[in-house]
């Protein structure tokens, strides 16, 4: 790592105020089964050197092979930054640790033979076609590890190795003009989980197949969800998506102090806002956690060397505080609580979501249906859209449930709601005990475009008075 | 790099390995991006990097394996990482073989001024539009970026692809109370950005819409300017244009080529050889792009193609392979909706009463068969009345089946916008539209 050393001392001498540099060692293996074709199955192994250099209260980023050349053409971009400058960036302070840190596992996911994994999720795509009426099965595992090295010019010296990997099941089923969609354990990707192999055997694909298929064939004669104002229970990985959306994004304080109003906009959660804004009623809890076992956003330090901790987002519904970096949290007059975090060394880092976790409540499930008269049970995320604020959104959910004077009775197809979102929290009257921490490995944020690993604990909440059954 | 230095590494792959077919890509990139917020540079950076992936098949196993070293030692580790792969893979049923050569056309995509733009000029042209902004008080952000992409496939069938372009783009969010605007546009040749237009554009959109008042959602006719369309196209595009999704039954053209499923008047087809928008000459197998008719006149014609769901169907791959992270199959890249013969003013006077959409925002599959989506208006959303912008909307959500609202087309605009969507490289170039009915479900605060 002399060579690191060695740029961080090309850019000070340069005139540098700041400087940092990432090595960053990315290992991915994706396996994709689409019916009984294993059609993609990949080892990707990329690295190289990223570096951030403050130069006149100006940011420059230069990543390729070599850190000796970045280091000159970071402080060139820079000093190229610096003539479209207004205020000089001033970073908050931290102290410079020196550490190692890595993902505690039983089974690293890496060294279970290839053959293994493609067996299970061709038998398992195999299972999903069986149900007649069931057109199209997928089935997919990723694996990544990220090790990377930070050092920075004020003596940071930090290495750390996170893996995680997760993995899904899905059946498409096909009658005339309608299609349905089922999905285990979740959508978009599946659950992932930052341990080893174990949590892929945990997650039992295999013995979900039959049922999954057998659920989206279900559904092409289920009934359409009624539309109109009524109670709402959400199951908890729909609840993850939500909590993402409504919660995560916009207490990034980056995208609050307009950084990404070109791409995906801000957010309603002006600094004024913090501590007197209602966001939700009092069963609304959420904190940002960054140390939380098996999290996809658990580390030890972020990208700028600021250790993981636990900052309280929504307390007891109020609105009590944001995800930060230095320069973000220096202009609130706080210390970094450690939100940045780059896809790789080609990437600056970014405020990125942790584990951004609804905390639990005293609700059994069975509870939360108890005293509804009129609703509706929605499972596993199938389409999500939020304003430019994150204020109005609408999710569709794969499956829902009708629920009758306290009891499930008829399965319902392309369930949809939305609100606004203060006013949806608001109206959050129970959240059940049932937390699971789920991994949602493709968050998109940034221009170039990042797509970055994050965690949500929540548990099935119930909401009251909501808008179902749009488009 | 060189041609002949890229097609040393890949013939080093092909040379390397053992199995009955091997396909080597290589994709470099070197550019520079300045992004701006709050009316200055707040991230600025550049980047050089070069990945080489590697596809053997032994019978009908395959493997791939991607590396960004290009060492010889690099290059012999990912050749035996995807070799290992194959022997250890599950016979593809599906697969028939690698795609064969196919004459490559040249197109022009690369401009020695975009390539040698500097960090300096990229922050000027950015200084120069904060400056016009802040004249009018108005806060800007955006993005502007040029650079160097170079992309070149070989296989062991006799494909050999080269193609070196540029790349650059400008886009600019004006704010002020009340009010946002966009413009963008994107080129191989940042000559034809025009930067000091697009912040004109930008900023007369932002005064336009400081005043809103609110509209019942409900069923309107709409004029969407060119970036919505895009948009609109773009999500149409992911849902019923390629193969996969089409001999799955998942696309809206699952058995209905050759039917009438939009207004005459529209037509939409890919071609990567087309100068406008981001030509690419070939696919990331070295198949020769070619020109794919989508719609003519309302009526289906076709889907894209790569080798795999085109052998399936005993076809010719049409160039439309892509790499990217979700396994969406083949995807238009350079895709177009034919013009009209009005202009944007001529549809806003044409319509008696409607909603004028600058963009949309977020926009989400809510169906995909039925290609219902659903999104948000954003940066500028306006009431025409009787041919004339009356006032600001705040922005809605809108739920729509995609071919619905084309199938009441009432205008076209003669003017192509562009919208790149840089996650999966797909460009998308369509006028401005005057649809009859367009869906709005619901209302924010702004």
């Amino acid at each position: 790592m002399k060579d690191m050393e060695k740029s961080l001392e090309i850019a000070s001498k340069s005139g540098a105020e700041y400087c940092d540099i990432r090595f960053v060692i990315n290992r991915e293996e994706e396996i994709q089964v689409r019916g009984l074709n294993p059609e993609k199955v990949t080892s990707k192994m990329d690295q190289g050197y990223g570096m951030r250099v403050l130069y006149d209260g100006a940011w420059g980023f230069a990543a390729g092979q070599t850190p000796e050349k970045i280091a000159v053409k970071a402080v060139k971009v820079a000093k190229a930054s610096a003539l479209a400058q207004k205020e000089k960036i001033v970073l908050a302070d931290v102290e410079p640790y020196t550490d190692f840190w890595e993902t505690p596992m039983k089974k690293d996911p890496f060294s279970v033979p290839i053959e293994e994994k493609i067996s299970l999720l061709l038998d398992c795509s195999k299972a999903l076609l069986e149900p007649e009426g069931v057109r199209v099965s997928r089935t997919s595992m990723k694996t990544q590890s990220q090790e990377k090295w930070f050092f920075s010019s004020e003596g940071a010296r930090i290495r750390q190795k996170i893996v995680y990997c997760g993995a899904m099941v899905s059946a498409v089923a096909l009658d005339g003009g309608d299609m349905q969609r089922r999905s285990y354990p979740t959508s978009f990707g599946g659950d992932h989980s930052q341990e080893g192999y174990e949590f892929i055997e945990s997650l039992n694909l295999f013995d979900h197949c039959q049922k999954t298929g057998e659920e989206a064939v279900a559904l092409l004669k289920a009934p359409n969800c009624p539309s109109g104002n009524m109670d709402v229970v959400l199951e908890s990985s729909q609840l993850a998506l939500q909590v993402h959306e409504s919660c995560g994004h916009p207490t990034e304080l980056d995208r609050v102090l307009g950084y990404e109003a070109s791409y995906a906009g801000t957010s309603f959660l002006t600094p004024e806002k913090v501590g007197n804004f209602r966001y939700g009623s009092p069963h609304v809890t959420i904190v940002a956690d960054s140390t939380c076992s098996k999290g996809l956003g658990t580390f030890g330090y972020d990208d700028e060397g600021v250790r993981a901790c636990k900052t309280v987002l929504v307390d007891e519904g109020v609105f009590s505080g944001y995800l930060t970096s230095r320069e973000t949290a220096y202009t609130m007059g706080e210390p970094s609580n450690g939100a940045m975090r780059a896809m790789g060394f080609n990437f600056i880092p970014l405020i990125r979501m942790t584990n951004i976790n609804l905390m639990q409540g005293d609700f059994t499930f069975e509870e939360l249906l108890e005293d509804v008269k009129e609703g509706v049970y929605m499972e596993t995320n199938r389409s999500w859209s939020i304003d430019d604020k994150r204020i109005n959104f609408q999710f569709g959910c794969e499956s829902g449930v009708l629920i009758e004077r306290g009891e499930l009775t008829t399965v319902v197809k392309n369930p949809s709601y939305t609100a606004l979102t203060p006013e949806f929290w608001g109206a959050c009257d129970a959240v059940s005990k049932d937390w699971r921490l789920w991994g949602l490995p493709n968050c998109g944020k940034g221009e170039p475009p990042q797509s970055m690993f994050v965690g949500h604990g929540t548990a099935p909440a119930r909401f009251r008075d909501i808008q179902v059954g749009v488009g | 790099m060189s041609k002949e230095d890229v097609f040393s590494i890949l013939e080093k792959v092909l040379k390397a390995t053992e199995a009955d077919q091997c396909e080597a890509y290589l994709s470099g990139i070197s550019w520079g991006l300045t992004r701006f917020a709050n009316s200055y540079i707040h991230q600025n950076v550049a980047e050089d990097n070069e990945r080489l992936t590697v596809r053997v098949v032994f019978g009908k196993k395959i493997g791939k394996a991607r590396t960004n070293q290009l060492d010889p030692e690099s290059i012999a580790e990912v050749v035996q990482r995807a070799e290992k792969i194959a022997r250890a893979q599950k016979e593809t049923p599906d697969f028939v073989t690698l795609p064969e050569p196919t004459p490559v056309s040249q197109v022009k995509g690369f401009y020695k001024e975009t390539a040698e733009v500097s960090p300096e000029e990229r922050a000027l042209t950015v200084k120069a539009s904060i400056d016009v902004a802040d004249e009018k008080g108005i806060t800007v952000s955006g993005a502007y970026y040029t650079g160097v992409e170079e992309l070149a496939a070989m296989n062991s069938l006799g494909i050999e692809a080269y193609f070196k372009g540029t790349v650059s783009s400008f886009k600019i969010n004006t704010s002020i109370e009340g009010g946002t605007g966009l413009a963008q546009d994107f080129s191989r040749n940042h000559k034809n950005l025009n930067p000091e237009v697009l912040t004109e554009k930008a900023c007369k959109k932002a005064l336009a819409s400081r005043k809103t008042e609110k509209i019942p959602p409900g069923v309107y006719p709409v004029i969407l300017e060119e970036t919505a369309v895009c948009d609109m196209l773009g999500n149409l595009a992911a849902m019923t244009f390629g193969a996969q999704s089409y001999q799955e039954g998942r696309s809206a053209f699952s058995g209905h080529l050759g039917e009438k499923m939009v207004d005459e008047s529209i037509s939409v087809w890919d071609n990567g050889l087309e100068e406008y928008g981001f030509p690419v000459p070939f696919d990331t197998e070295g198949v020769a792009k070619q020109k794919v008719d989508i719609f003519s006149e309302g009526v289906a014609q076709d889907v894209v193609y790569d080798s795999f769901y085109a052998h399936k169907e005993g076809k010719k791959s049409t160039g439309h392979s892509v790499d990217v992270p979700i396994p969406i199959g083949p995807l238009p890249t350079n895709l177009f909706m034919g013009k009209g013969t009005s202009n944007l003013d001529d549809l806003i006077s044409g319509c008696e009463k409607g909603i004028l959409v600058t963009r949309f925002h977020y926009t989400n599959p809510m169906h995909r068969l039925k290609t219902v989506i659903t999104g948000m208006t954003r940066d500028g959303t306006f009431l025409v009345e009787n041919g004339e912008v009356v006032k600001g909307l705040k922005n809605l959500r809108f739920t729509q089946n995609i071919l619905e609202a084309l199938s009441a087309t009432e205008g076209i605009s003669n003017e192509w916008g562009t919208m790149r969507m840089e996650f999966v490289k797909v460009t998308i170039c369509a006028p401005a539209l005057h649809l009859g009915k367009f869906t709005f479900t619901g209302e924010t605060l702004f």
